[in-house]
């Protein structure tokens, strides 16, 4: 079930009524369930691996729970590891690894060959594994309890809101509010469906315009000119933001319907003076997991240079794996690991302060150099293989070349694409719906309802699904 | 008071936006929606007024065979049976039961029309077609054509509230309807289901004359026993009931409705499949015309009426015929036709065809120089033609003499209407004979010939006397060139050869 479908509209409400109308003892019970309906409803056998998930952290955390120190923990850990990331490399990456290794196979004249599972890929599988992994690790490090009753344990790996493209959220903070008799509160409502309808506004008329237009580049690009190409470049960038902030944001606003109030997932990334800066700013629940669980175990920045650019490196690169099975978004991980190195290094050597005035002439200059270097690395995530990739960023360079295609873009979709970065400016380090608090009644209803009116009238036609999906 | 101040302002603008939205979109967006998105309603929106008779079809009406002489669809040939009524079609690719009945859903009640021929095209009954992977963009372009306020439609457009399964998906389906659905034999035979036959012809093979496999014919083989091998069941079929609300449409219409049930190509069924598989095909077809026969509905029973040699595609199970095959479509049509209407039959064997064409200007299809098609002015609707200024010619008639019947070959008569803010206009209404081994004919008349008022849309009608000769030319063009800056605005244009 798809956040911008007729059937999430048909979901929801009756889920948040009947949510505020049961005892808050019982709430559990019809969460758990809409949140298994929600998840079966794209494909129900897959909702088996979801619960398998469940039921080996479950009983390996309680294992752990009982086990007085980490050596003992070990084992438990190792298979909550195996099952989960075995599930996961089966499902994701056993099909890449089996062809990268069947193009070696055949570059070194060897005749054999891997068979090729060709399963379909479980949506949002990368998300909850993260997340219960998560789980299982602050157990086995002694900073979590385990949790014993079955169903909020279940209910956390599920939530629906969260359930298949993050924010990825830590037990510590989601079960509390799971748990808690939440009264229905209108000031929260009110928010949550101020961020249910902008981040509709964004995936629906921004993201799902810009995709067309993508699209139709990167389908053929060698027919289009410089001009388009770039554009293609550029409406990505965009594209990909809006789609992923757009579900994070209805994410947000449909679990604090239900007074859950969930981490949020970007802080104005492309208003980032430097990589390090958009990676505290973007897809942050996965960005501080990766601190938390690969980072710091490995020694974070507490170790010599040598070993802190290592670290660094294996965490993009393992960001980069997360996100696909291919060859291209291990170089996206590994750009961005270079670059944020690179910066670091550079503002070390030249002693540069950063401490600046927030949209002062500098910082505009850092955040455009960010943004491009950002929109360049995009390129990468975007095609189909490394060859397609960088076949895409020589084009705006060659010469002599007549374009046979080219893009004719309405003006509404530049004037909304204008709108989303007013609004990211608007809301720099901000939220959208405690900073609507502060406006008029009339005005913050009028704004409803010219976003009800964009949502329905401008809303891309085609069958976009949220990027994050196939993660 | 004052505490209720802001829930009746929520109110209020829960009461009123929905409407004011819905009015805002349907003044400014709407239109453009429906060009965009939906390819259907100008189907019905460009019949005629006056059409009498219309022929649904998918397209068996209009795909001709590269060797035909005659490219004329079944319903132009139907035309030319019923001179002196006005038949029009809808034609719409892959369309089945499911889209007609939207389709004559939106002819207005006010239409004179008092017939309906609704092709019945077997395969559409079958899993293949029911869960083709085509059916996401028919069933998307359908929301839009529904009875309800336009912004609701919007809205159900842009929450995917239609059936929009993936490829995926529709082949899921389709597969399994493949292995559940049983196929009911009065006698043994050896495979359950179509994947049970469908895997056998496909591993078995099929054999050429010189022995070795022959993989083409093998898959059209297969290809035959996927779209053909069904058992209707009245009670489950999508199409049935599709075809019942027509049928339930036309009696509260007042319309005769009757179903043409397509010719297939059984002799070719019967040597890539065999026997049993036309026995599946004439078991589908008697239940269908014995079902709506009951209702009262007369069903054209075409199934083995067109041979093989008919048929235009070879490699894959169709319903396109060559110019013979949609002529003895079109006559047993026009034969059923004849209870509606007795008194319109004309025989004719050759060189029958459409006497009548229209364009109202408002869709942009079927004629030539569509560019000139501007929301400026309209006398009907919202388009109209623009000749002059930048481009002076409007839209064009375009159309191949031999394809005119042979009876109507003496005068074209031309009427539409038309808008000039110059009292003398030097606008001139142009019938162009060109290509082919006729001499090039170009006879004009101005259209300020006809007494007319500036700045208000005028009647005009002219009959042009065609030479001799002219089935010779290769296009018969007919159209509006204005050498004025002043544009010249032409709507409802009807063309009538007699």
């Amino acid at each position: 079930m798809l956040f911008n479908s007729i059937e999430f509209i048909l979901f929801l409400p009756p889920v948040i009524l009947f949510y505020y109308l049961l005892p808050a003892g019982y709430r559990w019970v019809l969460l758990l369930a809409a949140s298994y309906f929600f998840y079966m409803s794209w494909r129900a056998e897959y909702g088996l691996l979801l619960l398998f998930s469940t039921l080996v952290d479950y009983f390996a955390a309680l294992r752990m729970d009982r086990l007085p120190t980490r050596r003992a923990r070990l084992p438990y850990l190792l298979i909550s590891l195996v099952m989960n990331l075995g599930l996961l490399f089966l499902f994701k990456y056993f099909d890449f690894a089996a062809g990268s290794a069947n193009s070696l196979f055949w570059k070194l004249g060897l005749d054999t060959r891997m068979p090729l599972l060709q399963l379909l890929l479980p949506v949002g599988i990368s998300f909850y594994t993260f997340q219960t992994l998560s789980y299982s690790i602050d157990v086995y490090r002694g900073e979590q309890k385990a949790e014993r009753h079955a169903g909020y344990f279940a209910l956390y790996v599920s939530y629906f809101p969260q359930l298949v493209a993050g924010p990825i959220e830590r037990f510590s903070s989601l079960n509390p509010q799971l748990r808690q008799a939440h009264r229905f509160e209108y000031a929260n409502f009110a928010r949550g469906i101020r961020l249910i309808l902008f981040g509709l506004f964004i995936k629906m008329v921004v993201a799902d315009n810009l995709s067309v237009y993508v699209d139709q580049v990167y389908k053929n690009p060698d027919a289009y000119g410089r001009a388009d190409i770039l554009t293609a470049w550029f409406f990505y960038s965009f594209q990909i933001y809006a789609d992923f902030y757009g579900y994070s944001t209805v994410a947000v606003g449909s679990a604090l319907l239900m007074g859950v109030k969930l981490m949020d997932n970007f802080r104005t990334p492309y208003l980032s003076r430097n990589i390090a800066e958009f990676w505290q700013r973007w897809h942050i629940s996965l960005s501080t997991w990766f601190r938390d669980y690969l980072y710091y175990p490995m020694g974070g920045n507490r170790v010599d240079k040598l070993r802190w650019m290592l670290n660094i490196m294996t965490v993009f690169v393992v960001s980069g794996v997360w996100h696909g099975a291919n060859w291209t978004f291990v170089i996206w991980g590994f750009l961005y690991g270079f670059l944020y190195i690179a910066e670091k290094q550079v503002n070390g050597l030249l002693k540069i302060d950063t401490n600046y005035r927030s949209f002062s002439l500098t910082h505009v200059f850092l955040v455009l150099k960010t943004s491009l270097l950002v929109t360049l690395i995009w390129v990468f995530f975007r095609s189909q293989s490394l060859g397609d990739a960088l076949h895409m960023l020589q084009l705006p360079f060659r010469s002599g070349v007549v374009a046979t295609e080219q893009l004719h873009i309405p003006l509404f979709v530049w004037i909304f694409l204008l709108f989303f970065i007013l609004s990211d400016i608007y809301l720099y380090s901000r939220r959208l719906d405690l900073r609507m608090d502060k406006w008029p009644l009339v005005l913050r209803w009028s704004v409803y309802s010219v976003l009800c009116f964009v949502i329905i009238v401008f809303s891309g036609l085609e069958d976009f699904p949220f990027i994050y999906f196939q993660f | 008071m004052k505490k209720y101040r802001p829930w009746a302002i929520r109110a209020l603008f829960i009461l009123l936006m929905p409407f004011l939205m819905n009015y805002v979109y349907t003044k400014f967006w709407y239109e453009d929606d429906l060009r965009k998105n939906e390819d259907l309603l100008h189907l019905v929106n460009s019949l005629p007024q006056e059409t009498e008779i219309v022929y649904l079809g998918e397209s068996s009406n209009i795909t001709p065979n590269k060797k035909d002489t005659n490219w004329s669809s079944i319903s132009t040939f139907l035309a030319g049976y019923y001179p002196s009524l006005y038949v029009y079609d809808i034609t719409k690719p892959a369309a089945h039961a499911g889209v007609y009945k939207e389709l004559l859903k939106r002819i207005p009640p006010s239409s004179p029309v008092k017939t309906v021929v609704l092709t019945l095209n077997l395969r559409s009954f079958g899993a293949g077609w029911i869960y083709s992977d085509l059916e996401t963009s028919l069933q998307k372009s359908m929301v839009l054509l529904r009875y309800r306020p336009p912004l609701f439609n919007r809205f159900l457009l842009a929450f995917k509230a239609y059936d929009h399964a993936s490829k995926e998906d529709r082949r899921k389906q389709c597969l399994e309807a493949w292995e559940q659905d049983p196929l009911h034999f009065p006698y043994a035979f050896p495979h359950k289901n179509v994947r049970e036959w469908d895997n056998h012809i496909s591993s078995k093979g099929m054999y050429g004359a010189d022995g070795t496999r022959d993989q083409k014919l093998t898959e059209t083989a297969c290809h035959f026993v996927k779209n053909y091998a069904f058992c209707i069941d009245t009670l489950r079929n999508p199409r049935i009931r599709d075809v019942d609300e027509i049928v339930e449409l036309a009696r509260r219409r007042g319309w005769n409705l009757v179903l043409n049930l397509m010719a297939e190509n059984t002799e070719r069924a019967a040597q890539l499949a065999g026997e049993d598989l036309v026995y599946l095909m004439e078991e589908n077809r008697k239940l269908l015309v014995s079902y709506y026969e009951r209702k009262g509905v007369p069903v054209v029973d075409n199934l083995h009426r067109v041979p093989d040699s008919c048929f235009s595609d070879r490699d894959w199970p169709t319903e396109h015929y060559t110019e013979q095959g949609r002529r003895i479509i079109a006559r047993n049509v026009a034969e059923t036709l004849r209870v509606f209407h007795p008194a319109g039959f004309v025989l004719y064997e050759k060189g029958g065809g459409r006497t009548r064409f229209f364009n109202n200007c408002e869709w942009p299809i079927g004629w030539d120089n569509m560019e000139s098609l501007r929301r400026e002015k309209a006398f009907r609707g919202k388009w109209s033609s623009r000749a002059g200024g930048e481009d002076p010619f409007s839209i064009t008639f375009s159309y191949r003499p031999q394809d005119i019947p042979a009876y109507a070959r003496s005068y074209c008569s031309v009427e539409l209407e038309w808008l000039s803010a110059e009292t003398q206009s030097p606008a001139r209404l142009i019938l162009e004979l060109e290509g082919g081994t006729a001499p090039y004919t170009r006879t004009d008349v101005p259209l300020a010939a006809m007494q007319h008022e500036s700045a208000d849309w005028n009647h005009f009608r002219h009959e042009f006397t065609l030479p001799a000769g002219f089935p010779l030319a290769r296009t018969l063009k007919v159209y509006v060139h204005n050498p004025s800056e002043e544009p010249v605005f032409i709507d409802d244009i009807r063309i009538s050869f007699r």
